[in-house]
């Protein structure tokens, strides 16, 4: 790194320069049923250099990727290309963020008091525990814990480090029932450890496995009237950042958004809970919490949308910076939304679908399409309740966004706090 | 060229690997070094950075007699090796608990080769003044085919990858090029905008460039019409797929449901139809990446196995599937060079190459003629496999409706594709006589482990679900 920036300093043609350094540690484990098949470790580092060329008061910028095995020469010699490049893709101009004080604080996390290696056996035992069925099983599990070191350097001064610690599992809980088998996916994605939480989720998804293995074929020529359609946990998620785009900076440049500040996101005709969201830089346990984006804008939050309307924009340093935007809030990780007054239980009161598990649930932000198939779904007539498959939904997003009724239960995602069931109105069930 | 870095660091490679065999019955390092850029072109911005696709760095996997243990790492040296080898034992430690529980796997077979592989470029390279000036080009007429026309990008994207896999006996190594130039218009009206893409991928600046201008109003067109698109009345109808759904069926519906590892967790449904009936008699299916030139076509895969083409489904029956190293020797057959890594930093899995049905005897005329009321589908917007169960959900970006033989102006978009695998590919009644593989994509494993992929086949008539 030094060898880099002493190079860079001395590069004539840059007028401006950041580098991107994150560097990795992992502890993986592969199982095949709860056998181990193969285990992995990393220790790799990554460093991309972006340099900017001014010109007639223009700003071009090229990035490369830098590898430490380089020499002086090599450098200069993808400096010097860089810089050519740079040349070739003068936009309007614009500063990089210059440096703010800010204390980085250590991680609140469980996952550095221990070795990797002891603490993925912690975590392959909360896994194992809950795999205690006699028709229910994990035919596959992944296990996977990373230190992240991340660094952003520019050359107006902003030199700033944090660690981030995550941990993923991906399991596929299957069950058998009369001759076939079923399964589902589960990807777990934490930044502190809490074997009773992760045991509990894997009980959770094996019990859908057996759910997917009892489902019967909706037929959706029986339905009854007004059937609604309720969905979860990631598609949720999928919904609110929808709304959110039209309020990112680079939407908005590149005069693509649909809806400005100002404007009800939910339509005119509100019946549906009102939204209320924030982006925020961090959130307990949400993964991609950091206290600083990858231009090394110190992250604050900032209210988005109160009561459906659109109140402030956020987003990239350098689409706020194009807009005039006095201090860009740069990207910020975790989206929060307010819950809504209705409990799952209320929701389920008459008759409904819950998707459970998509085949993945598409959200069309221009043509408005809401849908997809559905892989497991809990489908109650009124009078009982029956897993089902084999059938797909479809909507238009504008005509549904302000009806829709968000749950009193709220989730935390890697990315996102918020309502954790919606009901959708007015979605074709086929 | 072959990466001058990799070579630096070959018999380094060497070196280790003979120490590594001092401890245990096997060792092997790969090297991946893949360069190239990425520029963009839009209405707004342009933009240089290295490829998405860039890496560099090794990873040595070891067998200790009952499992595969693999270390990631981003250099080697003279001066780091003793500590690399170190570490590599210490990190890759399994303790008892955890050795005393492993599948059942034997030592690689490892034998003897050595060779040296290389696929230019073919024609001229281009500089990056020429990209961006071509590029700009198919901008600015793009904008100027309408004024509907608000926004649009053209990409181009190039990698350049070079690998290095050694051994006891097998000392390899490989470097091969490929390139795509993309454009994305998009049209407005109000508050209503669509878009529609076109890609030119080939192993060929020119000809990659070349597609997608004898494209451009076409695609440019397409964005239009979308504009007056409607949502489809969902139901079931006979459907005439373009050559990039027809690869999206290939690769969600069948590919990743013989992928062997899938075999080997019990999560394949197609482990149990091996030389049984999976689809129409016309469906002829490959996988390979010596099957085609084309995105995922390399010489030798990240296992160090040569690459194959493999004949899937034969007459409608299913042959065999695709495997990596390890997942053979757990299943006890051969691997069909089909291990595949994310990057040096990831683990091998079984992975499609390029994938593809054979062409057929029908004129695409005649296949439009005998269709009632249906649809002719286009553009791969994305798709989600499900190996155990064989649902299927493929996204297309629009479909053409069809009544009476005729195509009637109608456009619907987007359009889903569902059902059940064995029930769409048994529906498949016409196979056209025309062929294109799309060297342009990205697959996932589940929802992780990004590789190169490429896909397509003829146009196929079948009967599925729509919404």
């Amino acid at each position: 790194m030094k060898k880099l920036l002493r190079v860079l300093n001395k590069s004539k043609g840059v007028s401006a320069y950041k580098i991107n350094v994150k560097e990795t540690e992992s502890c993986e484990l592969f199982y095949v049923g709860k056998k181990l098949e193969t285990n992995r470790a990393s220790n790799v580092i990554d460093y991309e250099v972006t340099i900017y060329v001014d010109k007639d008061e223009q700003r071009g910028n090229a990035s490369f990727t830098y590898y430490p095995y380089m020499d002086e020469k090599e450098i200069k010699e993808k400096i010097a290309d860089a810089i050519f490049s740079a040349g070739f893709t003068l936009n309007k101009f614009y500063e990089l963020p210059s440096p703010t004080e800010v204390e980085i604080k250590e991680p609140e996390t469980n996952l550095n008091k221990k070795s990797f290696n002891k603490l993925i056996k912690a975590v392959e035992k909360a896994v194992f525990k809950a795999d205690k069925y006699h028709d229910g099983y994990l035919s596959a599990t992944e296990i996977f814990l990373y230190k992240i070191k991340s660094r952003i350097v520019n050359s107006k001064g902003v030199d700033i480090s944090y660690l981030t610690y995550q941990g993923n599992i991906e399991t596929i809980p299957s069950w058998r029932r009369k001759g076939e088998e079923v399964e589902v996916y589960n990807m777990s994605k934490f930044s502190s450890f809490d074997p009773k939480e992760i045991a509990k989720e894997i009980k959770e998804v094996l019990l859908l496995a057996k759910d997917r293995s009892r489902a019967k074929k909706l037929n959706v020529k029986r339905l009854p009237e007004n059937v609604k359609i309720i969905i979860q946990d990631e598609e949720v998620e999928q919904v609110f950042r929808d709304f959110a785009m039209d309020l990112n900076y680079s939407l908005i440049y590149q005069k693509m958004n649909l809806k400005n500040v100002g404007d009800n996101l939910q339509g005119e005709d509100v019946s549906g809970d009102k939204l209320n969201l924030k982006a925020v830089p961090n959130y307990p346990n949400a993964m991609n919490s950091c206290p600083v984006d990858d231009d090394g804008v110190v992250l604050k939050e900032v209210e988005l949308v109160k009561d459906g309307v659109a109140l402030n924009t956020f987003g990239p340093y350098r689409f706020g910076y194009y807009l005039g935007v006095e201090k860009p809030t740069g990207n910020l990780p975790v989206m929060v939304v307010k819950e809504g007054k209705k409990t799952l239980e209320e929701m389920e009161r008459t008759p409904y679908i819950r998707c459970i598990r998509f085949s993945g649930m598409q959200l069309d932000h221009h043509s408005g399409f809401i849908g997809g198939e559905v892989r497991l779904g809990i489908y109650f007539d009124g009078k009982k309740t029956y897993p089902v498959t084999g059938f797909s939904i479809a909507g238009h997003f504008d005509k549904i966004k302000g009806k829709i009724v968000y749950s009193q239960e709220t989730a935390t995602r890697p990315g996102y706090h918020g309502p954790k069931y919606l009901e959708l109105p007015d979605m074709a069930i086929v | 060229m072959y990466s001058k870095y990799l070579q630096s660091r070959h018999d380094l490679c060497l070196e280790l690997v003979a120490r590594l065999n001092k401890i245990y019955p096997y060792a092997a390092i790969l090297g991946k070094h893949v360069s190239g850029s990425t520029i963009r072109v839009s209405s707004t911005i342009t933009s240089v950075s290295d490829t998405m696709e860039k890496q560099c760095g090794f990873v040595a996997k070891i067998y200790n007699g009952r499992t595969y243990s693999e270390y990631s790492f981003s250099d080697i040296s003279e001066k780091t090796i003793d500590k690399l080898e170190k570490e590599i034992i210490k990190k890759t430690a399994l303790d008892d608990e955890l050795l005393n529980n492993h599948v059942d796997v034997k030592v690689m077979k490892d034998e003897p080769l050595k060779e040296d592989f290389y696929r230019p470029v073919e024609g001229k390279i281009f500089s990056k003044e020429e990209i961006i000036a071509r590029l700009r080009e198919i901008l600015a007429r793009t904008h100027s085919y309408s004024e509907k026309i608000a926004f649009c990008m053209s990409i181009f994207t190039h990698y350049e990858t070079s690998a290095l896999f050694v051994s006891k006996n097998r000392d390899l190594t490989q470097n091969y090029t490929w390139m795509n130039v993309i454009l994305v218009p998009f049209a407005r009206e109000g508050g209503n905008m669509k878009s529609s893409r076109c890609v030119g991928a080939y192993n060929s600046y020119e000809e990659s460039f070349r597609y997608v201008e004898e494209h451009l109003e076409e695609t440019a067109q397409t964005a239009i019409d979308l504009l007056s698109s409607t949502l489809i009345k969902p139901g079931v109808y006979d459907i005439i797929t373009d050559p990039t759904i027809t690869g999206l069926i290939a690769h969600e519906a069948f590919g990743h449901g013989v992928e062997m590892d899938m075999f080997v967790k019990n999560r394949a449904k197609s482990m149990h139809y091996l030389n049984k009936e999976v689809a129409s008699p016309l469906v002829e299916m490959h996988d390979g990446a010596s099957a085609v030139l084309s995105a995922a076509s390399y010489f030798f895969d990240d296992d160090g196995v040569l690459a194959h083409d493999t004949l899937i489904i034969k007459e409608g029956i299913l042959q065999t599937g695709i495997s990596d190293e390890v997942s053979a020797l757990q299943l006890g057959t051969e691997p069909t060079g089909n291990g595949r890594r994310e990057s040096y930093k990831r683990k091998a899995y079984t992975r499609m190459t390029n994938t593809f049905f054979s062409k057929g005897n029908d004129k695409l005329e005649d296949m439009i003629k005998s269709i009632k009321h249906g649809y002719m589908l286009f553009e791969t917007d994305n798709g989600m496999e499900d190996p155990k169960n064989w649902n299927i959900q493929c996204v297309c970006a629009y479909g053409k409706e069809i009544k009476n033989g005729k195509f009637t102006g109608k456009i619907v978009a987007p359009v889903v594709m569902s059902g059940y695998v064995p029930d769409l590919l048994k529906s498949i009644s016409m196979v056209s006589d025309e062929f294109e593989v799309i060297g342009s994509g990205h697959c996932g494993k589940g929802y992780k482990e990004w590789v190169c992929v490429s896909d397509g086949g003829p146009h196929l008539k079948a009967r599925c679900k729509l919404s």
